[in-house]
């Protein structure tokens, strides 16, 4: 089980060692192992990006903002200066521009599988075109689809979406499972007629528990479209995160917002649980780091969550965030 | 004794840096093609970190606020940008067959609560052409949510309808009676506002109050038919209530009545006209 915990002292102790570790381990991985290492994982996450292939157009408060040419500029600046890091998407890619009407999500496939997702779950509009035109697009793209709440019967889905995936970056392997918002009142039961919804709490329990036991993940992140909270008793992301043991970072959309401030939970069992979520339309990128203590005992310590800005810089600041800054608990 | 594998550590580091920086490198690397790589790199050496914030609450160390800004010209246009050079076929395609000019709009339009010259405008076309499919509708409405852009101050083209309301979904008519209506205007009331056109409503805390359909007082028990999105029929943008109500379905497609009108208007060569008239206020 991870721990948590921030000791400025025991950390800068810690870097003394560890840094001394990394050196040798190439040389006497077994060295690794006894005494452990900390290394410095990015996680990076959109969601909602909605078919915003180009900037937004003039006549909108966000023109010149998002775009995926900006985007991949901005994961390659970040590439380039962390060692780890991985690229998620809480789903709703489809739907919002010409380009999905026209082209029923072929641009936003290629897209994201140029841009280097590691793993993307699915949203309610990744529906819109259908279940078929929903596989033929993800056929397109190699990334892992992971939806662990959603069944898909006998259709093709099944074979291209799974429940789970786990990431290796090494020496550390994340576990990435994915929740579905119920589709009751938002896909319309024709587009969807072989989709069997799950309990996402249900689901998230025997993920969260297969990850670290079985797989022995470092760290486990649920990548969720249930959407950041409800005024009512609709599963949430704030409801996950108090309610499912095992989960470290949870990885919101469907709810469009801006968190420029984690949210941050302790699940039933005394840990912390960190709440994400990047707006929508790829208006901003969603980064996360962490250091991991790898060794006889795994320990995680959260060290910035930031949302980050992509495009026009007339318009830092202004639009999107109006209007949508949700309460932050922490 | 950590003193002394920080000094084996820093001598091994100099000696044999690049076979240490091979082994760890990280997967994706291994994974992606090197002319890609090698691209971005080059590409994104003008950003810079604009503004930093860090919270002063507990969490200080974790939640801090960043913008970064990408400053290149390529970026801003997304066009020729080399790693997404094939984006340009699926683009031009779509730009021919949507560049069609429908109307002159002197303005930049843009949408906003309670109500906007844009909410309007949609609105009121929505009910002009409602009326041409039904004898009588009595008012239009279009959730705010499903307008997803503005029009710029150019001449309008289809692409431009498209990206306002880029959501596929059909015109329907549903017949109400007053105090349901009443519960509609209410839950949208409660968001801050709609887009509609032939009623008057005042927003006081929340709820919707000096409600006029056409120019009559609402009649609680009076029944109206309202022109509205099957989303919103189908009971979508918390909507539940609307569900299993008496529904004549449209067929057609709220993008292609608003193109479709928009042409018919510009086509005397008459520009976009707009107008706040202060049917929604908020008290
Ligand atoms: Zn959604």
């Amino acid at each position: 089980m991870a721990e948590y915990g921030y000791n400025r002292r025991q950390f800068i102790r810690e870097l003394g060692i560890s840094a001394g570790a990394i050196g040798l381990s190439a040389y006497f991985p077994a060295y690794l192992h006894a005494r452990g290492v900390t290394c410095r994982l990015s996680i990076m996450h959109t969601n909602d990006t909605h078919s915003r292939i180009d900037p937004y157009p003039e006549g909108s408060s966000m023109a010149g903002m998002g775009g995926i040419s900006a985007r991949m500029d901005l994961l390659n600046t970040i590439r380039s200066e962390s060692k780890r890091s991985i690229l998620l998407d809480a789903g709703d890619f489809f739907q919002g521009t010409p380009y999905f009407n026209f082209y029923q999500g072929e641009v936003e496939i290629r897209a994201m599988q140029q841009l280097g997702y590691d793993a993307a779950t699915l949203g309610n509009h990744d529906f819109d075109g259908g279940m078929d035109n929903l596989f033929t697009q993800l056929s397109r793209a190699k990334f892992p689809v992971v939806c662990a709440n959603y069944s898909f019967g006998r259709h093709a889905l099944a074979q291209r979406c799974q429940s789970a995936v786990v990431i290796r970056r090494d020496p550390l392997k994340i576990g990435v499972f994915g929740l579905g918002i119920n589709p009751s009142g938002l896909i319309p039961p024709a587009l969807v007629p072989h989709l069997t919804y799950v309990d996402p709490f249900e689901a998230a329990r025997r993920q969260a528990q297969q990850l670290r036991t079985i797989c022995g993940c470092h760290m486990v992140i649920c990548l969720s479209h249930l959407g950041l909270g409800y005024a009512d008793d609709r599963p949430s992301d704030r409801q996950l995160a108090q309610t499912v043991p095992g989960i470290d970072l949870i990885v919101g959309g469907h709810t469009h917002s801006f968190l420029d401030q984690a949210e941050v939970y302790t699940n039933p069992i005394g840990q912390r649980v960190y709440v994400v979520q990047a707006g929508h339309s790829g208006l901003r990128l969603g980064k996360v780091d962490w250091d991991i203590k790898v060794g006889k005992r795994t320990e995680i310590y959260p060290v910035e969550a930031s949302l980050i800005s992509i495009g026009d810089s007339k318009n830092l600041g202004l639009g999107p965030f109006k209007g949508e800054r949700p309460r932050s608990l922490c | 004794m950590s003193r002394v594998f920080l000094l084996v550590w820093i001598l091994l580091t100099v000696m044999v840096k690049p076979s240490r920086a091979v082994s760890w490198d990280n997967f994706r690397e291994k994974q992606r093609p090197n002319s890609i790589l090698n691209l971005h790199i080059y590409s994104t050496t003008d950003t810079t970190v604009l503004k930093a914030r860090r919270s002063k609450r507990s969490q200080a160390h974790f939640n801090s606020y960043r913008s970064y800004q990408i400053n290149s010209d390529s970026i801003l246009k997304d066009r020729g940008y080399s790693p997404f050079l094939w984006v340009d076929s699926f683009r031009n395609l779509q730009n021919l067959m949507t560049s069609k000019p429908l109307i002159w709009s002197p303005k930049i339009l843009i949408k906003s609560m309670p109500e906007s010259e844009l909410t309007n405008l949609l609105a009121d076309m929505l009910l002009f052409e409602s009326r041409q499919i039904w004898d009588s509708v009595d008012v239009a409405l279009l959730n705010p949510g499903g307008i997803r852009a503005g029009f710029p101050a150019d001449t309008l083209r289809l692409m431009h309808v498209m990206e306002v309301l880029p959501f596929p979904n059909r015109l329907d008519r549903i017949t109400l009676t007053g105090g349901d209506l009443k519960q509609l205007l209410d839950h949208w009331a409660a968001k801050g506002g709609v887009a509609a056109s032939g009623l008057r409503m005042t927003i006081k805390e929340g709820k919707a109050i000096d409600i006029l359909v056409g120019n009559e007082p609402i009649q609680l028990n009076q029944s109206y038919r309202i022109a509205l999105p099957d989303y919103l029929v189908d009971g979508g943008d918390g909507c539940s209530f609307l569900m299993g109500r008496q529904v004549q379905r449209g067929a057609f497609r709220i993008t292609d009545l608003v193109a479709a009108h928009l042409e018919k208007w510009g086509s005397s060569g008459a520009p976009l006209k707009t107008q706040m008239d202060g049917r929604i206020r908020v008290q």
